[in-house]
């Protein structure tokens, strides 16, 4: 028989970041995100900090001297944390923050499952930037998904959001310890030319991301800046070069670090069920479910939020007629941010949402959604 | 700035004619140079015009947000295994309003870095307003009949922490003594440089913010110019990681269960009455015995008072949804149990309560699970529940109740299993 574990995602995610290589991990109280940060702690790679402002402070302070960082918390916390994550996009810092969701508005539920933050991490950087999200939708991805996560955030030197929720976080399930895995942890480049000619934004490889120098001793000066800057890391005013510089901080062109999508289309299905998070396990048992019962579905679990892959949506078009797309929230957040990307564009497809506020959308919520279609 | 070359570069200075913010900048290079390297220096800078001091030097410069710079400057101190690297600070008085929760938790650590606030009693670059610095009389844009209140008073704020403060006028004599001590200080040390900004708080206030006669301005607000070295060399704060990961606790499946769907079961009671942990216990029993389980548990914020619940789904299949409102089988144990649960009760198909708890509008199997103590009820319904239906053998709790850490809870466990077996 094979071995399982009893477990929740809390202490996957911890797993996926130790193996990942975070070595610097701080942290401010806050349900349901708060056993992350104590469990870094108990494996020696945590600190407490009197605040999410500070959090993120330290987390760009410790990610500058080479440590690979880490935070967790949840949306009231994320939203202090936000003018930070802007920071570190700009200067170009490795970070991974953990968002588990609950209920919100405001304080709102702290015990609450909810996946209400998804459209306040897309668009929580000024200017249309992006910041990577990355969201397991099962237990057992907690791993894998927070090592891509952590990869991501230092190939791309930018701050990258683990989405999660209270569900997953908290909830136990079994686990076959087999099921676990555990990509290959990346590190960023480190620049190795003549001192002379190292310039802190400049020297950009294939992603068109520059090598990344950790402060001190021998090494070149430094420069670093969250304002405008040109690629001696120096404050300018908006020049070309310096279009150029903060243009390339969108991510999109790097699609191929990005976690697929899980496919499971059936040839002939008219509909194409999408979900994400824990809510996709709903999803899977909607579409098992009708399949039983002889109705061809296809279903597809999206676990890279952001930057939206819309061609592995697209992709997954071919025959569907109906899209239903089902979430934990009030008004089908993910929904809104496929139809911003134009993703079903020129496709003949009704999209329908299955969303609800405050308790798990069951699997026959998303049936009925499904049957819409099936009944024209 | 061509005296100092070892940490000015030749860029031109950015701030106007007779800025404060240029004396202390000077003075701060040329001392610097007498002690470090600029390979070894990181200067963070906070937001405002003191912020354009980045291409004046060296050494590594970052520049962050508005008042943030000290707690940036904490998180590379800190993680710095080597004590070779110098962290310095410079930011207005602005910066040291917002952030001043910064300012203060890098005195409680007593993180490794200098501090230099250049107080010139406004928000220089956004037009000159008051800050919370600016001294009683002096007008600024946000406070054109002149301040009111009493102002911040950094070096007071400091003085519980036992961490080197100063305090002197940006074009004091001092100066370079003052900041020697603070760059060579190993610990948190803040320095309070006196100006202000011609631009602004100059035009304003002609008569008492002038080269001549800031000082006896600042003097007649009791603002104490000085040093005040920490009273103990206590050690700075260091992160310094030791991992240990925690390894996975495998559990082999050994047993074979008697499941051919999945079933749902709540578990109802009260806070600090053991059902998390019975929960957990029958959980691991199920797994040894080759079940897929999922597990959420619930109970109030105040988690010593009230209820707490158990939702257990078994299945020899994966599990996918837990979402089901129609149980298989509800426990309850104590009135908090029932009080939560009540509603949901009637959705399971079997309830089973203690049989001193009342349901009038339903129909409920009464045992006495509380016979066993109120701590060990929870674990006695769940017992109770795997003689009637038989998911998986009693055998397969016995080795997960062998799995508690705790003596104590481990033998009461083990004596609630021996005599329901008894029963
Ligand atoms: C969060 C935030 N709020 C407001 C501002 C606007 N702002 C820029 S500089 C500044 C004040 C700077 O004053 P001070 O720190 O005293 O520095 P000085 O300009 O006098 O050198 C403010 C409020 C900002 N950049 N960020
Ligand atoms: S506005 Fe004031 S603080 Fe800013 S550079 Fe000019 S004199 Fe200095």
């Amino acid at each position: 028989m094979t071995p399982c574990t009893f477990v929740d995602g809390a202490s996957l995610i911890c797993r996926g970041a130790l193996h990942a290589g975070v070595d610097y991990f701080v942290g401010y109280p806050i349900t349901p995100a708060s056993g992350i940060c104590q469990q870094m702690i108990e494996c020696g790679v945590g600190m407490p900090a009197s605040d999410e402002i500070t959090a993120l402070q330290y987390l760009i302070g410790a990610s500058l001297n080479g440590h690979k960082a880490m935070t967790a918390t949840s949306g009231p916390g994320f939203m202090l944390m936000s003018e930070g994550i802007g920071a570190a996009l700009a200067m170009e810092v490795p970070l991974t923050i953990v968002l588990v969701q609950r209920l919100g508005p405001a304080t709102g539920s702290a015990t609450a499952n909810a996946q209400g933050d998804v459209l306040l991490v897309g668009n929580i950087v000024s200017g249309g930037f992006i910041v990577p999200t990355i969201c397991p939708s099962t237990l057992e991805e907690c791993v894998e998904m927070t090592v891509h996560a952590v990869n991501i955030s230092q190939l791309l030197r930018i701050p990258v959001v683990l989405l999660t929720e209270k569900s997953m976080v908290l909830g136990k399930r079994s686990v076959a310890i087999d099921d676990l895995i555990y990509p290959e942890p990346q590190s960023s480049s480190r620049f190795d030319g003549a001192a002379e000619r190292f310039k802190p934004y400049g020297d950009l490889d294939a992603r068109e991301v520059p090598p990344f120098q950790p402060l001190g001793t021998p090494r070149p000066q430094v420069r670093v800046t969250a304002s405008t800057h040109n690629e001696e890391g120096l404050i300018a005013r908006f020049n070309e070069s310096v279009r150029l510089n903060t243009e390339r901080l969108l991510v999109n062109k790097s699609l191929d670090l990005f976690p697929a999508a899980v496919r499971d289309l059936q040839p002939g299905a008219t509909t194409l069920v999408i979900s994400y998070g824990y809510t996709a396990y709903a999803a899977k048992e909607a579409v098992r479910n009708l399949r039983a019962r002889g109705q061809a579905v296809s279903l597809l679990i999206v676990r890279t939020i952001f930057p939206v892959r819309v061609d592995d949506i697209r992709s997954a078009l071919a025959g569907v007629e109906r899209v239903v797309i089902a979430e934990e929230n009030l008004t089908g957040l993910y929904r809104k941010a496929l139809l911003a990307e134009d993703t079903f564009r020129g496709c003949a497809v009704d999209v329908v949402g299955v969303h609800v506020m405050g308790r798990p959308i069951t699997p026959e919520e998303i049936e009925a959604a499904c049957n819409g279609a099936v009944a024209g | 700035m061509k005296d100092s070359p070892a940490f000015a570069t030749d860029a031109k200075n950015p701030w106007c004619d007779g800025c404060g913010h240029s004396p202390v900048t000077r003075v701060l290079q040329e001392t610097l140079a007498q002690h470090f390297d600029p390979s070894n220096v990181v200067l963070v800078t906070d937001i405002g015009c003191i912020g354009m001091a980045d291409s004046l030097f060296t050494c590594h410069t970052v520049h962050g947000l508005h008042g943030r710079a000290p707690a940036l400057a904490a998180g590379i101190a800190m993680t710095r295994n080597d004590q070779s690297l110098k962290v310095v600070v410079m930011m207005g008085d602005g910066g040291a309003a917002i952030g001043l929760q910064h300012i203060l938790e890098c005195a409680r650590l007593n993180q490794n870095l200098t501090l230099i606030v250049c107080n010139n009693q406004t928000y220089g670059m956004t037009g000159g307003q008051q800050s919370a610095y600016t001294l009683p009389g002096v007008r600024t844009s946000t406070s054109p009949h002149g301040v009111q209140e009493t102002p911040f008073d950094l070096c007071r704020l400091l003085e519980g922490f036992d961490v080197l403060r100063a305090r002197t006028a940006a074009t004091a004599h001092e100066l370079p003594e003052y900041l020697t001590q603070c760059l060579r200080h190993n610990g948190f040390s803040m320095l309070e440089t006196l100006n202000y900004c011609p631009s602004y708080t100059g035009k304003f206030n002609p008569e008492t913010l002038t080269p001549k006669a800031m000082r006896d301005f600042f003097a007649a607000h009791g603002l104490e110019l000085g040093m005040w070295p920490a009273a103990t060399a206590r050690p700075s704060y260091r992160f310094s990681p030791t991992l240990q990961p925690a390894a996975l606790a495998s559990i082999i499946p050994k047993y074979s269960h008697g499941l051919t769907k999945p079933v749902q079961i709540l578990l109802a009671g009260s806070a600090g009455g053991g059902v998390q942990s019975a929960a957990e216990i029958f959980a691991q029993g199920a797994i040894l015995s080759g079940l897929h389980v999922a597990f959420r548990g619930e109970y109030p914020v105040t988690v010593g008072k009230g209820f707490s619940t158990a939702i257990l789904v078994l299945s020899p299949e994966p599990i996918l949804s837990t979402s089901q409102e129609h149980g298989d089988l509800a426990l309850v144990v104590s009135a908090d149990g029932l009080a939560f649960t009540r509603n949901d009760l009637p959705k399971h198909a079997s309830v089973a309560v203690d049989q001193s708890l009342e349901t009038p509008d339903f129909a409920a199997t009464k045992i006495d699970f509380r016979q066993f103590g109120t701590r060990q009820a929870a674990l006695a319904a769940l017992i109770w529940a795997l003689q009637q239906y038989h998911y998986y053998p009693l055998a397969a709790m016995r080795e997960a109740i062998d799995a508690v850490r705790s003596n104590r809870v481990r033998e009461s466990c083990h004596a609630t299993l021996e005599k329901l077996g008894r029963l």
